[in-house]
């Protein structure tokens, strides 16, 4: 056989239930920033979308044994994380976007700073009762977060979600009919957002005068959405690039500094305001 | 080897039975027995059919309206993929999708460029074989290969149209090239060929994106502009493939002489070409964009993502660059609408998965103005896969080839049997 793409491709396994196809935005966009640094220098991205993280194994148990790729990039860090190790075992090298387990190189984001901000934007609006609607427990980034907002001045209620927009609009509705229902919800990404959204104005609340809404993850969605969603944005191709630049130190042998994404700035539309 | 299509000249009316599944989602049989108007014998007996080839699956049941409970039935998703080739100048881009249109696996590569079609074609045949390889699938289970590309299909040559105008000026020395054939020779899978806008259009189709519209467009912006058609479930491709060039509908009479010859061109005049250009001519724009300076090459669609990105975070230009780039695109929106009473509109392809949130409020309140807006509206939304919507497309070629009736497979299939035939008896 040829050796079409061995020695040039760059894996990245995404897994994934398949009712969540509405994250393919926010990746099709990272890919694209890794692709445009990586591009320069003759390397491609071969993306695989699988069901668990078992399959995800597999997958790189058969790439280290055909060759296919010479490096990895690991998305979506989780707690006690069986892949870092199958990596190590496979000599696969590897950039993590997202917090690293060891000294593995990665790309982080500021999940920490980042929570504050959005906080900090909904306390400033005079808003203390604030709720916050999760992605998937396991994932590291929804701890840290969660952390981040427990330790934060405010009167914090966290419940966890699962990305979807069924799990969105459920929780939302749960939330505004209990006893002391938040005035401000945030969500950790875009479809939870927008469901949630339909979902409170179905109940007949007005957003933003009876409850404010943020979303993570600015994407068309939110900019869509009728009222346009108040976001967390972070740049998510420029996140893509610093990933991608970390890749090509690491295939060339060179040792690779850790990169911090710029801390996501809230952007202000029309889902934020004083709570009545 | 042959064409999944000529192949399989028995096989309508479990194509019938499998293709309203595929529609359905999820159906029982008596469901079947109403959606494809088979007896009861015959669903019966197509499904166990379907079962045994493990193309279907049962799927628990649907809720009890008294009496026995209805099992369901579903695709086997895994059971079957596809791999799609959108080959256009800058990049080539792979996709391999299992049968419901999934995206399973996908690879960007550089473009066509200015190889020789033929060099060209065995970098494919060998990136295709390490896409399937990486994805761990067997090779029997790949039904075959759809390859499309921005021009129209001439079915007993493969690409080109008149050699002035086949295709867009970069890919110029492929027109007439028989790429079917040639690179079914060293892929060893059927292969099948199509324009990028209509394989847009039918994966928005098969994967479910244009819901049950009976007039439905997929508006594809990438290099250029064009739109693929699917009319009552049915791909539309024209006599010749020169179908849905909504680049070069007409916008103002008096414009500027297109590419294509004709004057005043939608894609001239607002096309990612033209925003591109008028970027590049402002040195502010340009740096406020971060476009490379003169020296290094980039293509369009990085260029027009980079803008789509300015404008984004708020620079004044790019932004008033795009929307009267979409003003215009929604114009000649409006006319497609109007030719053909659309119920819905996907906008799709890489420029539109850049630059989707700017044009999708301008390119529907244009078409508020359509004509049928007294009997119904026009249902604008931004595909879910629009930065690989062509490559999923060219996936479902090959799955629409096998699954649906006859009659209503890609043409190309059955030209390049002919053409093999030919061959053959000229080899012999």
């Amino acid at each position: 056989m040829d050796d079409a793409w061995r020695t040039s491709a760059v894996g990245l396994v995404l897994a994934r239930p398949p009712r969540l196809l509405g994250t393919e935005p926010f990746f099709m966009e990272f890919i694209a920033g890794i692709e445009e640094r990586l591009a320069g220098h003759g390397r491609s991205v071969l993306l695989h979308v699988v069901a668990h993280h078992a399959a995800e194994i597999a997958a790189y148990r058969r790439w280290a044994q055909q060759r296919l790729v010479d490096a990895i990039v690991l998305v979506n860090p989780s707690v006690d994380d069986p892949r870092p190790a199958v990596l190590r075992e496979l000599r696969l090298p590897v950039v993590v976007a997202g917090e690293p387990s060891h000294d593995t190189p990665a790309v982080r984001r500021d999940d920490v700073g980042s929570m504050r901000a959005a906080l900090a934007h909904l306390v400033g609006l005079g808003h203390q009762r604030i709720a916050r609607i999760t992605g998937p427990g396991t994932l590291l980034h929804t701890r840290t977060r969660t952390t981040a907002m427990l330790a934060a001045d405010v009167d914090a209620v966290v419940v966890e979600g699962d990305y979807s927009a069924e799990s969105g609009a459920r929780l939302t509705a749960r939330l505004m009919t209990g006893p002391e229902p938040p005035t401000a919800i945030i969500y950790d990404n875009d479809l939870m957002a927008v469901a949630g959204l339909h979902a409170a104005k179905e109940l007949g609340h007005r957003v933003p005068r009876d409850v404010s809404l943020i979303a993570w993850d600015d994407s068309s969605l939110c900019r869509l959405a009728s009222p346009a969603l108040t976001t967390m944005s972070l740049d998510v191709h420029s996140f893509g690039e610093s990933v991608g630049e970390s890749v090509l130190r690491l295939i060339d042998g060179g040792s690779v500094p850790e990169r911090w994404c710029a801390t996501e700035t809230v952007v202000a539309r029309e889902t934020t305001s004083t709570p009545r | 080897m042959s064409g999944p299509a000529a192949s399989k000249p028995q096989a309508s009316s479990k194509s019938v039975v499998l293709d309203a599944i595929r529609a359905a989602g999820t159906i029982s049989r008596v469901g079947l027995i109403r959606a494809t108007g088979f007896t009861a014998p015959t669903i019966s007996t197509l499904v166990r059919k379907l079962i045994n080839e493990d193309l279907v699956v049962e799927t628990g049941h649907a809720k009890s309206t008294g009496g026995k409970r209805r099992v369901l039935l579903q695709l086997n998703h895994a059971s079957r993929y596809a791999v799609g080739v959108h080959l256009d100048h800058g990049v080539i881009t792979y996709a391999l999708t299992n049968l419901g249109g999934t995206v399973v696996a996908r690879i960007s590569r550089p473009g066509a460029g200015a190889e020789e079609p033929q060099v060209v074609v065995a970098r494919i045949a060998t990136e295709i074989a390490a896409l399937i390889d990486g994805v761990g699938v067997e090779r029997l289970r790949i039904l075959g290969v759809g390859v499309v590309f921005p021009g129209p299909v001439d079915a007993p040559r493969g690409i080109g149209g008149p050699p002035d105008v086949g295709l867009a000026p970069a890919m110029r020395q492929w027109n007439g090239f028989p790429l079917g054939r040639a690179l079914e020779q060293v892929a060893g899978l059927p292969v099948v060929l199509d324009n990028d806008s209509t394989a847009a259009a039918l994966g928005e189709h098969w994967t479910g994106g244009f819901g049950t519209a009976a007039s439905a467009a997929a508006l594809y912006m990438g290099t250029g502009i064009g739109a693929g058609l699917v009319i009552n479930g049915v791909t539309y491709r024209g006599p010749s493939g020169n179908v849905g060039e909504l680049g070069h509908v007409s916008v103002s009479a008096d414009g500027p002489r297109c590419w294509c010859g004709a004057r005043g061109c939608v894609e001239a005049l607002a096309g990612p070409a033209a925003v591109v250009a008028a970027v590049r001519s402002d040195p502010a724009a340009t740096r406020a964009a971060g476009l490379a300076a003169g020296g290094r090459r980039s293509s369009v669609v990085a260029d027009f993502a980079a803008i789509s990105r300015a404008a984004r975070r708020g620079e004044p230009r790019a932004l008033a660059l795009l929307e009267r780039s979409a003003r215009y695109v929604g114009t000649a929106a409006r006319t497609l609408a109007n030719l053909m009473d659309l119920e819905v509109l996907v906008l799709t392809g890489p420029s539109l998965a850049a630059a989707g949130s700017v044009y999708l409020p301008i390119v529907r309140h244009e078409l508020r103005t359509a004509f049928s807006r007294g009997t119904h509206t026009v249902d604008v939304r931004l595909s879910r896969s629009a930065a690989t919507a062509s490559a999923i497309g060219a996936a479902a070629l090959i799955l629409e080839s096998e699954l649906v009736p006859l009659g209503h497979g890609p043409r190309p299939a059955e030209h390049l049997a002919e053409e093999r035939t030919r061959l053959t008896e000229s080899a012999s």
